[in-house]
């Protein structure tokens, strides 16, 4: 296996919380170029997957190297290659989309024409332009999303990671934000890995999905062949048939 | 009302003792009984032992100062009852909550009345163990019948509702109308803010203008406030049911109304405010603005400064300075809170100079050095420091961000502190009639001052980071250890004294404090110094990987 062709590679990655086993021995290899989709129930240790591989969190056991940097011993060689998208937006509401845009951007070292540039042309994509200058409090739940996307790709990232991605977004600019992805993996080689719940949108978009559940990698590979694993018809039933939750139509009226 | 009100309350009353929910009603009804054995047994007794015994105040004293303390000590209670409930509410505008309870076709009305009969239960046992302190020495002093008693003590209830009453009508109110706002949760906390420094304010003033307060307590003007009714109606009742002969004829004409006119007005007023609550609350809260249509507040070019400030430090940590300074400017809790703690560093030396006849360039310079470095601390540390732990993330994954926030965060406050020190050095020099090179002095020492409680602050809250959540335990010791350390830094030289007396060398300590300047810089230097350290380790907490 030549390491040069992984953005990602995991070796019995491991993060406990106590007793709690978040993640218990991930092994992973994801090439460059992929839209890997991790997906998993609520508590399945997706984002503290995400966290550890970002170098914000450090593993219990095990090793992982994101663009070759490990992701313990080379941190922030690994923050300078990637970007995160967390789950909850972490946005300051007394700053402006482009002036919060700024300060990610100064945070990343970049400041002058080049960060006004991407600034400008990043929200006129996402559709913020008419809005860039009003204070980021007034931003309803998926214009913030759309702020935060930005910010995430603002410093050209290598490797992205994106919690929940479209969870806050309408229908249109879900859609945006999936043609992004394509776009930025197949014209600039840039790895995405994404967790979420949503299994249309990991099927419409990922070329490889793992199911993570009770911190386990239970399965990997590209979405038909899991789906063809599981003997399902679609990627949601392949899910409900590997993590569980089939649902029981008389015991959801047993409440009445 | 459904009896919606009912399972408010109870909501409510565990809110207040969440901290107690394993035993909620045995340790409530426990205080609730031994408030009752401490109001009619432990403090007449305890009191009374105290002001005869111990302090040897005679009786014909206690009696002569009963309607100015009475006045005093109502006026007291009255406003802690008013603002404090109101400042902690304040601190979360819970419109989710609004929206859940009014879809469950609740009305305004049953959520007052809730919020109120809930706290009260609490409140009420505030009430229990400080109105005896107020009321046991002069039933004592003048030997009142149990029925006076009674009476006194439901005079002190009713004022005491009344003000919890009022005060939920305020919350309710001004929850409704900020919990619209975009910025109401800003606004919210500017207020509460505001307000916690007008609930210590009396006590200040009781303080250090304890004669003048007396004067204007005893004026016609103080007769409009309901605490004085209730005040004036308690001294009455307690002279009507005296055992020592005193007659009630004089004290009526002394205090300004007849007792049956204060009993009317408290009463009316007591009635009137719960008829305002009950048929104004449903009119407060409507919920008509949506994402689209709410105000919306637009940045516009930046300022002379912010430019200048970017003129200067170039490059992208320059672009990390502006944008927290606007961060900070904009945060109506920030500019409360550094109004007011300027507002205390202009005028505790001169409340120092009222009290003690005396204002030298010594003690003025510690005294704003000691409030600016608490000044310091309390608004560049704190809730200001971070909103939430997803920033910090975000902060987090740049790399070597959590160091480059952390310079930007310290150099921004340098900048705002500049101002700031100006101002109190500007009005002493004016006071003091000061030389330019004692002006200069002075702008020296307060500036690393609160430069040095900044650090302290920022420190402190970067190695325990309790973002805007100022209801937890964390933010307490927060705040508790952020001013411990400033005002130790100020009093380490009575330990060096010490400590290089018994080594011989007290000396170095004589010849410091021989010299004027020698010894202000003894008292503001450690300052500095104890904040880089603790800016250090809280800078590297703050790093630190879970």
């Amino acid at each position: 296996m030549d390491a040069e062709n992984f953005s990602i590679i995991t070796n019995g990655l491991a993060k406990s919380f106590g007793s709690v086993k978040a993640v218990n021995g991930l092994n992973l290899s994801v090439p460059v170029g992929t839209r890997f989709g991790l997906l998993g129930p609520n508590g399945a240790g997706k984002t503290t997957t995400v966290r550890m591989l970002s170098g914000l969190m450090k593993p219990t056991r095990g090793s992982a190297s994101v663009c070759g940097y490990d992701i313990v011993s080379q941190k922030s060689d690994v923050k300078a290659i990637s970007g995160l998208l967390p789950e909850t937006p972490g946005l300051y509401s007394k700053l402006s989309a482009t002036e919060f845009l700024e300060f990610i951007g100064a945070l990343n070292r970049l400041h002058g024409e080049i960060l006004y540039e991407r600034i400008d042309a990043l929200l006129s994509i996402l559709g913020l332009e008419g809005r860039q200058n009003d204070l980021l409090e007034s931003y309803s739940s998926g214009m913030k999303q759309k702020v935060l996307i930005a910010a995430t790709l603002l410093h050209e990232p290598r490797v992205v990671f994106l919690d929940e991605p479209t969870s806050r977004l309408d229908p249109s600019a879900s859609a945006l934000v999936k043609e992004l992805i394509l776009a930025l993996a197949e014209e600039t080689n840039t790895t995405f890995f994404i967790c979420t719940h949503m299994t249309s949108f990991a099927q419409d978009i990922c070329d490889v999905i793992g199911i993570l559940n009770e911190g386990e990698l239970v399965t990997v590979g590209p979405p038909d062949a899991v789906v063809e694993a599981a003997n399902a018809h679609s990627l949601e039933d392949a899910y409900l048939k590997i993590v569980g939750g089939k649902v029981d139509r008389e015991a959801l009226l047993a409440w009445r | 009302m459904t009896g919606n009100w009912f399972h408010i309350a109870k909501a409510e009353f565990q809110i207040q003792t969440s901290g107690i929910k394993s035993h909620r009603k045995p340790i409530v009804l426990g205080f609730f009984g031994l408030g009752i054995v401490w109001a009619l047994v432990i403090a007449p007794y305890l009191m009374a032992l105290i002001l005869t015994e111990t302090l040897g105040i005679p009786q014909p004293v206690l009696v002569v100062v009963m309607p100015g303390l009475m006045r005093a000590g109502i006026m007291f209670i009255w406003l802690i009852l008013l603002i404090l409930p109101l400042s902690n509410a304040l601190q979360e505008v819970k419109i989710g909550q609004w929206e859940i309870l009014l879809s469950n076709n609740v009305q305004t009305r049953e959520i007052l009345v809730g919020s109120f009969v809930g706290r009260l239960s609490v409140y009420g046992l505030y009430i229990l163990y400080l109105a005896p302190l107020l009321v046991a020495p002069f039933a004592q002093a003048l030997e009142v019948s149990p029925v006076g008693q009674a009476l006194m003590y439901v005079t002190v209830f009713v004022i005491t509702v009344g003000a919890i009453w009022l005060s939920q009508l305020l919350v309710t109110a001004i929850q409704s109308k900020l919990g619209e706002s975009p910025r109401g949760k800003d606004l919210a906390n500017a207020l509460a803010i505001a307000l916690s420094f007008v609930a210590i304010l009396p006590l200040v003033g009781l303080q250090l203008f304890a004669p003048l307060m007396s004067k204007i307590l005893g004026m016609d003007f103080f007769l409009m406030f309901p605490f004085t009714w209730g005040a004036d109606l308690v001294t009455q009742m307690a002279v009507a049911f005296n055992g020592i002969g005193l007659a009630i004829g004089s004290l009526d004409a002394a205090l300004g109304f007849h007792w049956s006119s204060n009993a009317l007005l408290l009463g009316g007023f007591s009635v009137a405010l719960v008829v305002l609550g009950l048929l104004s609350a449903d009119r407060l809260f409507t919920i008509r603005i949506g994402a689209r249509t709410e105000s919306v507040t637009t940045t516009h070019d930046e300022n002379v400064a912010l430019r200048g400030i970017r003129r200067v430090v170039r490059g992208s940590f320059g672009v990390l300075v502006v944008t927290g300074l606007k961060d900070f400017g904009r945060k109506a809790q920030n500019l409360s809170r550094l109004a007011l703690l300027m507002l205390l560093a202009l005028v505790v030396p001169i409340f120092i100079y009222i009290r003690a006849g005396e204002l030298d360039l010594t003690s003025v310079n510690v005294m704003i050095s000691l409030m600016l470095g608490f000044l310091g601390a309390q608004v560049f540390g704190g809730a200001g420091f971070l909103e939430s732990k997803d920033q910090l993330w975000t902060i987090q994954a740049t790399p070597h961000g959590v160091r480059r926030y952390m310079k930007a965060k310290i150099a921004q406050s340098t900048l705002l502190i500049v101002p700031v020190v100006l101002l109190p050095a500007i009005l002493y020099a004016v006071l003091l009639n000061l030389e330019p090179s004692q002006v200069l002095f002075l702008v020296s020492t307060s500036f690393m001052s609160c430069v040095g409680g900044a650090l302290v602050g920022m420190g402190i809250a970067a190695n325990n980071p309790t973002y805007e959540d100022t209801k937890s335990r964390a933010y307490t010791m927060n705040n508790f250890r952020a001013m411990g350390l400033v005002a130790v830094s100020f009093i380490w030289h009575f330990i060096a004294d010490m400590v290089l007396s018994m080594l011989g060398f007290g000396a170095v300590m004589n010849y410091i404090w021989e010299s004027q300047i020698l010894s202000i810089l003894a008292q503001v230097i450690p300052l500095p110094i104890v904040g880089l350290v603790v800016v250090l380790i809280g800078c590297n907490q703050l790093s630190n990987r879970e």
